[in-house]
């Protein structure tokens, strides 16, 4: 039997002990994994790390209320003492006719190699990881000589199994490999520091490229250099797709149909209308081969699947766990998913993607006569409500003039609301990159018009 | 946990291969967290985690292994493994030194009349739902609320090769409330979250009334505010929430690891004036129950004040063990870490500007035009060139010296170095807020504290003229 297996028996003996505590029904989670990292700084490595954890959560359903409960202590009297706690746990909570485990029909897992793993995961020794982490902190430096050394140069990878089962009948399990590579480097000149940031991910090593990476990073450290605050002005901004990812996490948690149908979105009530320009295409894609955030199955056992979440700026669906879709009289898509065992399945994307289109980024810029090419936002997390859709954020980056990137822009802000942001999108690049941030995000780069930029 | 005698065989055999030091942390942490919204207590979630970080320092280089077995097998398992990485990169090896540990005792002290385990759950939930009740009393406009009622006991036992041994409890508890405010097609939000080092009777001194009304009175205010101005302005801080200034704009500067890359603007700067000389600052976690408080720290320091800056001139930074090391400097309390499956990295505790003399209202003396930014939500800075964000949740117009419409929407965008140096004044009043600070991906208790602060100039980005 194989480690899959064994960690599959005992997330149904774990739910089955939860039943036998008194529950309704129940489910567990459980994972298993491996993680290890490398930190290099100034041509050493100076940082080794290397752990293998396990948790499990469990979830207990007494007529109606939740209880929930986690541990590190997989032994079968650690799963049961969990099971326990979370019957006992539900008892405080309050009744919800929406509470449950996912319907059984939906339980079928389509048998698809969704490609998590890679053969050449395990091939390069700890030297080889070391040598790659050093080569992107190398060439970063060789790629120009304001280039002064780096913030922070890692290589990490971890491999995974995760498990699920309920007192329905569902049992299931995978297992997952990723490896990422993250540099943030600093250039100098005439006493200014600026910093630059580049990420690669894949399944294995060998898919990373240490020279682009380093080379990145270091691109964008320079480009800022000499930069200065602008004056206030309406423009377009171009964004840069690691920068319209950030935008897309931000916009991520109004899509979520049970903050809408709680009042907590700005998207609420907007399903089946035109919100966005027609440009403008999402993607939630569970099953994206290869994708970083794809999974056969959700994190409560429902088949993952490919939502389109817009089409040609429509708004089509928003994404359900299994209570968003009692609540909202539909079915799951598939987007239960917990943060880890430490907490109870809500609703969030897998691989969402904004659609590439056709035209690459340069045509874009030429094709703007004054506007800023943004490389990067502060303060997202702070500056967006996904409630109200309110958006306020700093930003820095180049300006544009007459089709041409130009000098570097720092210390303005970028205010509208995330709906104006959806509906100005005026150009869709062909450039497509994924970032995993929680969930995996991808965007192109992204044009939106009638921003407003204010600065000194 | 562990017997001291264990632990002192764990840290020869994870020297056995060489290294200047060697460190291993236990922790077991239990929680209760609970979340109740659209008059629903949705979920109870109870957990415990527990488990082993070790690690072996060799010159600039850290090794680290971590493991969620407590027993005395498993902890010399890892050390073997840790010692086994070591030699493959070092080459070297020599045979287990005896370890002899010392206990620490720390003098600061946190006493928790409450503990978390005392209070039932039911008790625990009927807290929450007189925050929900409160908050729905405040305004008719509410159109939602979510409250969030979050402990947690940390026991923690840290043991290194210098020999310092020592032992820590603690507990957290915090509640949060969130409240939704809509007016026609309107809608609005705000929050509050009081926290501390300690047990239930935070809800003696802030009840859960207070959170549900403050959060529903803010996010009711804010349905008649008027959009942020944008420009450059004047702007005086509010006490208490407005700590988050210091603690983006300047701290994650003072943190040692930044400072050793050349990643902050203060490295090399000790004893110059890098403030107005009305500022100064300090990092303590031995204030008494405050939500960044503890009696020992992460790596065995024990709690105490770490000056930062003294009117205007720069004193110290923050230090774990590994830059305190590099840096020849002694470690400060600020090794921290999210729990044993993550190392110790330089973090602040409570980082507070000191209080001054001054009065809000004479703040708001001479200020044509400017902004009143009462509280302040998260921000983000990059400590690099100190260029920070933050978003204003409770703000007011400034105009000819008297406070006038709150406004929605402001962000501050400014530079560190440049808004210390531009602190007109410095209030009486300080006070203090809970936050959770995120960096290298570890989440710390953070408390921060500020009193009313007068700043020269700052960008305000908003959508309004």
């Amino acid at each position: 039997m194989s480690n899959k297996d064994a960690l599959a028996d005992l997330a149904a003996k774990a739910a089955d002990a939860a039943r036998q505590a008194g529950a309704d029904a129940a489910d567990a989670y459980l994972t298993r994994g491996r993680r290890m990292s490398i930190d290099v700084y100034q041509g050493e490595a100076e940082l080794f790390e290397s752990a293998e954890t396990a948790g499990a959560g469990i979830r207990a359903f007494r007529q109606g209320r939740l209880g929930h409960s986690y541990t590190t202590d997989l032994s079968e009297e650690g799963l049961a003492a969990a099971a326990q706690v979370a019957y006992q746990n539900a008892a405080a909570s309050d009744p919800d006719k929406f509470n449950g485990l996912p319907e059984s029909a939906k339980h079928s897992i389509p048998a698809v190699d969704l490609d998590l793993t890679s053969k050449d995961y395990a091939g390069p020794t700890t030297a080889d990881k070391i040598a790659f982490a050093l080569e992107v902190e190398k060439t970063a430096l060789a790629t120009d000589s304001r280039v002064t050394g780096s913030e922070s140069v890692t290589y990490a990878e971890e491999e995974e199994t995760v498990a699920l089962a309920n007192t329905a009948g569902f049992k299931g399990a995978y297992d997952r490999q990723a490896c990422y590579t993250f540099a943030d480097v600093m250039a100098e000149e005439k006493g200014e520091i600026q910093t630059g940031f580049s990420y690669a991910a894949g399944h294995s090593l060998n898919e990373l490229d240490a020279g682009t990476t380093g080379r990145e990073a270091a691109e964008r450290a320079v480009l800022m250099l000499g930069g200065s605050a602008a004056r206030s002005a309406t423009l377009t901004a171009v964004f840069d797709p690691l920068v319209f990812v950030q935008l897309l996490t931000a916009i991520a948690p109004a899509l979520n149909a049970e903050a809408a149908q709680k009042g907590r979105s700005f998207l609420a009530g907007d399903v089946g209308r035109r919100v966005a320009a027609a440009a403008f295409t999402l993607i939630d894609d569970g099953r994206l081969p290869a994708g970083l955030g794809s999974a056969p199955f959700d994190d409560e056992g429902v088949a993952t699947q490919t939502t389109p979440v817009f089409e040609d700026g429509v708004l089509k669906t928003l994404l359900y766990n299994s209570y968003g879709a009692r609540a909202g009289g539909t079915i799951s898509t598939g987007n239960g998913r917990r943060g880890s065992f430490h907490s109870v399945p809500g609703t969030s994307p897998t691989n969402m993607f904004v659609k590439p289109g056709e035209t690459c980024q340069t045509a874009i810029i030429e094709g703007i006569e004054t506007g800023i090419y943004v490389m990067g936002l502060q303060g997202l997390h702070a500056g967006v409500s996904p409630v109200t859709g309110q958006f306020s954020a700093g930003a820095y980056g180049l300006r544009i003039k007459s089709g041409r990137l130009a000098e570097p822009i720092r210390e303005v802000t970028i205010a509208s609301t995330c709906a104006a942001i959806l509906k100005n999108i005026s150009a869709v690049g062909s450039d497509l990159r994924f970032v995993p941030m929680g969930a995996s995000f991808g965007s192109p780069t992204v044009a939106v018009d009638g921003i407003v930029l204010s600065g000194r | 946990m562990v017997d001291q005698g264990v632990l002192e065989e764990v840290l020869g055999v994870a020297l056995a291969s060489g290294g200047d030091f060697a460190e291993v942390f236990l922790e077991r942490k239990v929680t209760d967290n609970l979340r109740l919204e659209d008059h629903k207590l949705e979920s109870f979630t109870s957990g415990s985690d527990r488990g082993a970080g070790l690690r072996v320092i060799s010159g600039a280089a850290t090794y680290f292994i971590h493991t969620d077995i407590l027993e005395p097998a498993a902890l010399l398992a890892a050390a073997k493994d840790l010692a086994t990485a070591v030699k493959a990169q070092r080459g070297a090896g020599h045979p287990p030194s005896l370890m002899r540990l010392k206990l620490v005792k720390p003098t600061a002290e946190h006493p928790v009349a409450i503990p978390p385990d005392k209070v039932a759950q039911a008790a625990k939930a009927e807290l929450a739902r007189r925050a929900d009740a409160a908050a729905r009393r405040q305004s008719k406009n509410i159109q939602q609320v979510t409250v969030m009622l979050a402990d947690s006991v940390q026991d923690i036992q840290v043991a290194n090769s210098d020999g310092v041994y020592g032992v820590d409890k603690r507990t957290l508890t915090r509640i949060f409330v969130f409240a939704v405010t809509k007016s026609g097609e309107r809608v609005e939000s705000a929050h509050e979250a009081p926290g501390r080092q300690g047990g239930f009777e935070l809800f003696e001194t802030f009840t859960p009334e207070k959170a549900g009304r403050d959060a529903a009175a803010r996010a009711q205010m804010l349905l008649s505010a008027v959009d942020a101005p944008s420009g450059s302005f004047p702007v005086v801080l509010g006490n208490g929430t407005g700590g988050v200034l210091f603690h983006e704009a300047s701290g994650h500067g003072l943190e040692a690891d930044a400072v050793r890359k050349g990643a902050s603007v203060f490295a090399g700067r000790i004893g110059e004036a890098v403030a107005a000389p009305c500022v100064s600052a300090a990092d303590d976690p031995s204030l008494p129950n405050r939500w960044g408080s503890f009696a020992l720290g992460d790596e065995g320091v024990p709690a105490r004040e770490t000056l930062l800056i003294e009117d205007g001139i720069l004193r110290g930074f923050m230090y774990d063990r590994l830059t305190a090391r590099l840096a020849g400097a002694e470690p400060t309390p600020n090794g921290r870490r999210q729990s044993f499956r993550h190392i110790p990295i330089p973090r602040m505790t409570n980082t507070y500007i000191k209080p001054g003399h001054d009065t809000l209202e004479n703040m708001l003396v001479g200020i044509k035009k400017g902004l009143y930014a009462k509280a302040l939500g998260g921000g983000e800075v990059n400590p690099a060139t100190g260029d920070y964000v933050f978003g204003v949740t409770e703000g007011y117009l400034i105009e000819n010296g008297k406070i006038g419409s709150p406004v929605r929407g402001a962000v501050l965008v400014g530079n560190g170095p440049q808004t210390l140096l531009d602190i007109q004044m410095v209030g009486a009043d300080l006070d203090f807020d809970a936050g959770m600070c995120g960096k290298a991906g570890q989440s710390v208790p953070a408390g921060t504290g500020q009193p009313s602060l007068k700043i020269k100039q700052l960008t305000v980005g908003g959508t309004g003229g």
